[in-house]
């Protein structure tokens, strides 16, 4: 066609431009993208790889077996020992103690669990602090006042 | 105006329109191959795991059950999610909603930081005949807007019904958030990514229960696969009345509650 | 019985995700459509009282493009990963979309401005030395042919390509509307009128935009007011932005009759919540007072003056411009500052000043295009050449 010189110039500078981002684009797809999925595979086992921080009763019975036995026979057995005193990890690194494990004597950990509340069932045990602890109105309740009777713990 | 030489001009031509068409055609093929790419979208296509991994996705479908009437709201799941993910404070990957309900029908919500320490009493000038906690999560949805909305493929469903957030890849749109029914998720602060329950990950593929779960004190969260002959959570959920957060949407979570009262949101 | 639940947002959603930012987004690819929505009315549609904009609209539309992606970069939480949206973009996301729509969208704009204006270029091109010469040298591709068969093609090339700007217009800012009214979870947004509403509302604003520019450039160049021009885009702005409050009314009057769930979080929001912006500013403010001032121009045409006519299609269209936007944020803010429990608000939201996501950087990226305008008009007029009436005529 006559006079469509710049057209065609056109044309051809446009398809040159864009089949240059389609290849670039081309490369630009992660490897292992697509292989489950559509989605980058190596996302799923970068989320395996990751260590868990928590452990569970029998880790801290290797060490601790004789609080193992006392809590097992106990009210608290279902209890996870790091409910109370934290993650594993926070305590053991390559199979050896690195810090002390947390022990929260404050009331306020026991509370989370036995404090009465409305919601709560029926079935749980629960107080409310100030009745139990029979004080006077305003009075505050002792840091560390479950601990004061309550001092077998682990069995209670 | 144009001075050049009609055989140059018919050569340039030639040469140009090979090229062009070469161009084009390499073009196709790399945008056929990647349109089949495309077409994976939210469906996985994986009929087995990785050489050399002990666990198989594909072997395993995970569901999570939760028991109402259990749940005493110490918020033990709370605190113990925030350990095991370094879940960022004032973000929730779990959390735990208490509801009051008086006689005529009145509803109290709250959620003290999501019940990262429990709850405490409340005074409401009122007679409170029900009141429960419920526990709440990512629903791990089968039919879930957050993966369709993803413009990315950054959010994922994994083969074992998990849903993913591909940090490395997330652009940080929020677009996930706003999609999810639920509001389990919310933008990271440090890493300026999705982020949302991952259903411990990297605890489940290795035959540990979640922290959640094994952190409860009065089994009220449980965890299941449905891939597993005589499993107790797919028992539960194929034989007795189970409720799913929702339903109207449509999601099909694969979070399952016993004992979900109406007025639950 | 119904009785109230308290206030109560599921934890996560104390957070607002979009802020200032995503209510700009689509104020300015309202502009863009809206623009070149006007332009193709001169060009595909015939509507020869719009040539004096058609040139002004189609710079405005690419000015308003060129930062069209701003905002969303600044709202990123990795900008520098952006790109990913091209690389793999997952198509069952509607905002998967924008990759594609943005990049064809951007060509074929530069492709039509550049035929538009290849006879200038050209003409540029001879008259200049240096620099200036190898620059518009390059812009015409080398090939310096102005003769009237030449200019005929351009002619047709710039029509066929406005023509099919109009849908991939429409899909550019539909788009927006439809990311937005898909979202099952949210009670505001979801509804099938959202792409409508947000494209009716774009060319709203996009003619709105058209006729306040025209009527600023003309009065600075010191230049006659063209009334039909100015006429005929007032009778568009007055259709278009009466299907957009009627689109937006029926909405809320649809939600409010179903008396369904949504309704619940609905009604307490736009009543209360965002009252001010949304039934202050948009509705009466916005909607009503223009609705009115553009009837009295385009009924009352015999009873005035030029110059009365003309300001008042100003001052509609000026009004017309912040509605658009206050439906914008309406839409966006009003749709996250209540919970997804559907019984919580959070506090209203107030963007931050300086920062990311402020008001300084809104208003940098809103007044750019308008610089760019300027500038490109010190290269190549925005108003059109005196007729001459060539067959086949100037683009």
């Amino acid at each position: 066609m006559e006079h469509t010189k710049h057209i065609w110039r056109a044309a051809i500078l446009l398809i040159v431009v864009l089949t240059g981002v389609v290849a670039v684009r081309h490369f630009m797809v992660p490897s292992s993208f697509g292989e489950m999925g559509y989605y980058r595979g190596d996302a799923l086992y970068e989320f395996m790889d990751k260590a868990p921080e928590h452990g569970s009763q029998a880790a801290c019975a290797e060490c601790h077996d004789d609080i193992a036995g006392e809590k097992a026979a106990g009210a608290h057995a279902q209890v996870q020992c790091e409910v109370c005193h934290g993650t594993l990890t926070s305590h053991i690194r390559d199979d050896d103690k690195f810090a002390d494990m947390a022990i929260d004597r404050s009331w306020r950990l026991c509370a989370h669990c036995h404090r009465r509340l409305v919601a709560r069932p029926e079935g749980m045990p629960q107080i409310d602090p100030a009745e139990h602890l029979e004080l006077a109105p305003g009075e505050a309740i002792p840091e560390e006042a479950c601990l004061d009777c309550h001092d077998t713990i682990h069995n209670p | 105006m144009s001075k050049q030489k009609p055989d140059a001009g018919m050569k340039r031509r030639d040469f140009l329109k090979t090229a062009t068409q070469g161009a084009a055609g390499m073009a196709l093929v790399m945008i056929w191959g990647d349109l089949s790419l495309v077409s994976a979208s939210t469906v996985t296509v994986a009929t087995s795991g990785r050489e050399g991994y002990a666990y198989d996705p594909t072997k395993h479908r995970f569901i999570y059950l939760i028991d109402v009437a259990k749940c005493i709201g110490c918020g033990s799941c709370v605190r113990a999610c925030e350990r095991e993910n370094q879940v960022p404070r004032h973000f929730f990957r779990t959390w735990i909603e208490r509801y009051q309900i008086s006689r005529t029908g009145r509803t109290w919500i709250d959620s003290p930081d999501g019940a990262r320490n429990g709850f405490e009493p409340t005074v409401l000038g009122a007679d409170i005949t029900k009141a429960f906690f419920v526990p709440k999560l990512c629903n791990h949805c089968t039919n879930t807007p957050c993966v369709q909305l993803c413009p990315v493929g950054a959010s994922f469903i994994s083969p074992d019904g998990v849903v993913l957030v591909d940090e490395k890849r997330c652009i940080g749109c929020s677009y996930c958030v706003q999609a999810c029914p639920y509001g389990s998720r919310f933008i990271h602060p440090d890493t300026h990514t999705a982020s949302k329950c991952t259903l411990c990950y990297h605890r489940v593929t290795k035959g540990l229960d979640t922290a959640c779960v094994q952190n409860c004190p009065t089994e009220a969260r449980k965890l299941g696969d449905v891939k597993v002959l005589g499993d107790e959570v797919a028992e539960i959920i194929a034989t007795k009345e189970v409720h799913v957060l929702k339903p109207e949407l449509h999601t099909e979570p694969n979070c399952y509650y016993s004992g979900l009262s109406r007025e639950v949101r | 019985m119904h009785e109230p639940t308290t206030n109560f947002l599921f934890p996560n959603d104390i957070h607002i995700m979009w802020s200032l930012m995503i209510a700009l987004y689509p104020y300015i690819t309202g502009l863009v459509a809206g623009a070149f929505i006007v332009s193709s009315l001169y060009h595909v549609f015939g509507r020869t009282e719009l040539k004096p904009v058609s040139r002004l609209a189609m710079v405005a539309s690419l000015s308003f493009l060129a930062v069209a992606t701003l905002p969303l970069l600044v709202h990123l939480g990795h900008p520098e990963r952006a790109l990913n949206i091209m690389v793999t973009p997952h198509f069952t996301s509607a905002m998967s979309a924008f990759g594609m729509i943005y990049g064809l969208y951007l060509i074929l704009v530069v492709v039509e401005i550049w035929l538009i204006y290849r006879t200038e270029i050209i003409e540029t091109a001879a008259r200049s030395t240096g620099f200036k010469r190898w620059l518009f040298s390059v812009l015409a591709l080398g090939v310096y042919d102005t003769s009237t068969p030449a200019r005929e093609v351009d002619h047709r090339v710039v029509t066929a390509l406005a023509a099919i700007g109009i849908p991939m217009a429409c899909i550019l800012h539909g788009y927006v509307g439809f990311m937005f009214g898909s979202v099952k979870a949210n009670a505001f947004w979801s509804t099938p009128l959202m792409p409508i509403i947000f494209l009716f509302s774009a060319v709203t604003s996009g003619i709105a935009m058209i006729l306040v520019l025209y009527v600023i450039v003309t009065k600075v160049g010191g230049r006659r007011i063209a009334g039909d021009c100015v006429q005929s885009l007032a009778q568009w702005l007055w259709l278009f932005a009466t299907i957009t409050v009627t689109l937006e009314l029926l909405e809320i009057v649809m939600l409010s009759y179903e008396q369904n769930e949504e309704w619940l979080i609905v009604e307490p929001l736009i009543t209360d919540k965002i009252a001010f912006s949304f039934i202050g500013i948009q509705m009466i403010f916005g909607s009503l007072i223009p609705f009115i001032l553009l009837a009295i121009v385009v009924l009352m045409r015999r009873y005035l003056t030029d110059t009365l006519r003309h300001v008042i299609s100003f001052v509609a269209a000026s009004i017309l411009l912040i509605q658009v936007f206050a439906m914008r944020w309406n839409v966006v803010i009003g749709g996250q500052i209540f919970s997804k429990s559907g019984v919580g608000f959070r506090e209203n939201y107030t963007p931050e000043l300086g920062g990311r996501e402020g008001v300084v950087v809104a208003l940098v990226i809103f007044v750019a295009p308008f610089v760019m305008m300027a500038v490109f008009n010190r290269f190549l007029s925005l108003s059109p050449p005196a007729e001459d009436e060539q067959p086949g005529g100037g683009v």
